[in-house]
């Protein structure tokens, strides 16, 4: 290109110009150049920016225009698989709460009534009743053995006539012995009362009719063991009130006298008068003057 | 009065199915696991429950 131009230049000049100017000439032409270039091709650059940005921006729009539409497609069939799982796992849930416990439930009862129906072949119902009724009448029989006092012994006609024959026969000696032990308590009763009585005759015997009604007032009811032990203490209470008796007549007799002799009237005036004085010094007063007179 | 016995009387019912069920559960568990024994013992006491209600019906029936 410079040579081109360089050639270009000396062909037109014709040793005109020299080579240094030429020179000159071209660095100035290409700088010239140059600066146009780079401003245009600037220029194309921006504008090509320009376009690949906007063209780039509506691709970017429509990628995400269908990355969108294909979003939602995903989410819409994700969302249908979810309700479809959901509702899956709460029909598994349903089958494990509920089912399951219905089928083990009628597991359960299935296998009851089986063996219901196993023990009633093998062991009857009837048979059970019998048992049972067997054992209960077994268990009242014995109770009413308990309550009537039968044992095996009795159950035989002879055994039990010859047992309440001497039941009969000890029931009445039972009586009669209960009535002798009443008669013998009520004649050692009386014995005991007639004993008691003659020793106390005896021992009154040689007392006054004063004493001996005492005595037999106070020891009259008790025991001859009772008499012999208390009749000298007996005796000398009565001694002892006899004597106090006497004593108090005496003292009752001297107050008496006493009492006489203070309600006599000359004794009252005679108190009254030191009374009067210590009461009035007026009246001594005027006795003294009386006196001198 | 007659009402309360009844209540007892449904109340051990109860009980006693639910003792019941719950043995032959603890069987059919045994036996899901291969524990032969236990399950015997299991299936013995659910045996003896059924015999023992048996008894007590046919007490309740009057001798007479």
């Amino acid at each position: 290109m410079e040579t081109n131009l360089t050639n270009a230049l000396k062909e037109a000049a014709k040793d005109i110009l020299t080579e240094d100017v030429l020179k000159e000439i071209e660095n100035a032409f290409e700088t010239s150049v140059n600066e146009k270039v780079k401003l245009h091709v600037e220029k194309a650059l921006n504008e090509q920016d320009a376009d690949y940005s906007s063209k780039l921006e509506k691709l970017i729009e429509a990628i995400d225009t269908d990355h969108t539409a294909k979003l939602k497609k995903v989410v819409e069939a994700i969302d249908d698989r979810a309700s479809k799982l959901k509702a899956v796992v709460e029909k598994y849930e349903a089958a494990l709460n509920k089912e399951a416990s219905d089928f083990k439930s009628s597991i359960v009862d299935h296998v009851s009534k089986y063996l219901d129906l196993y023990l009633d072949e093998k062991v009857p119902s009837a048979s059970i009743q019998e048992a049972v009724k067997n054992k209960k009448a077994y268990n009242l029989l014995e109770d009413l053995r308990k309550t009537l006092s039968i044992d095996l012994a009795l159950a035989n006609d002879n055994i039990r006539d010859a047992v309440v024959d001497g039941k009969s026969k000890i029931d009445e000696a039972a009586k009669q012995l209960e009535a002798a032990q009443k008669q013998v308590t009520k004649l050692v009763e009386e014995n005991k009362k007639l004993n008691s009585q003659l020793v106390l005759e005896k021992k009154v015997s040689n007392l006054d009719e004063e004493r001996k009604s005492y005595m037999k007032k106070m020891l009259g009811n008790r025991s001859a063991e009772f008499i012999k032990e208390n009749y000298e203490y007996t005796l000398k209470l009565f001694e002892q009130s006899e004597e106090e008796r006497l004593k108090n007549l005496k003292s009752e007799a001297i107050t008496e006298t006493v009492t006489s002799n203070v309600d006599r009237p000359v004794v009252e005036e005679a108190s009254s008068t030191p009374a009067q004085e210590a009461v009035d010094p007026s009246f001594t007063a005027y006795i003294s003057e009386l006196k001198k007179y | 009065m007659k009402k309360k016995i009844n209540n007892n009387m449904a109340k051990k019912h109860a009980k006693k199915k639910v003792t019941e069920s719950s043995e032959i559960v603890n069987f059919l568990t045994s036996i899901s696991q291969k524990n032969y024994s236990e399950a015997n013992k299991y299936l013995q006491n659910v045996i003896d429950l059924k015999l023992k209600t048996k008894i007590g019906v046919a007490q309740k029936e009057n001798l007479f």
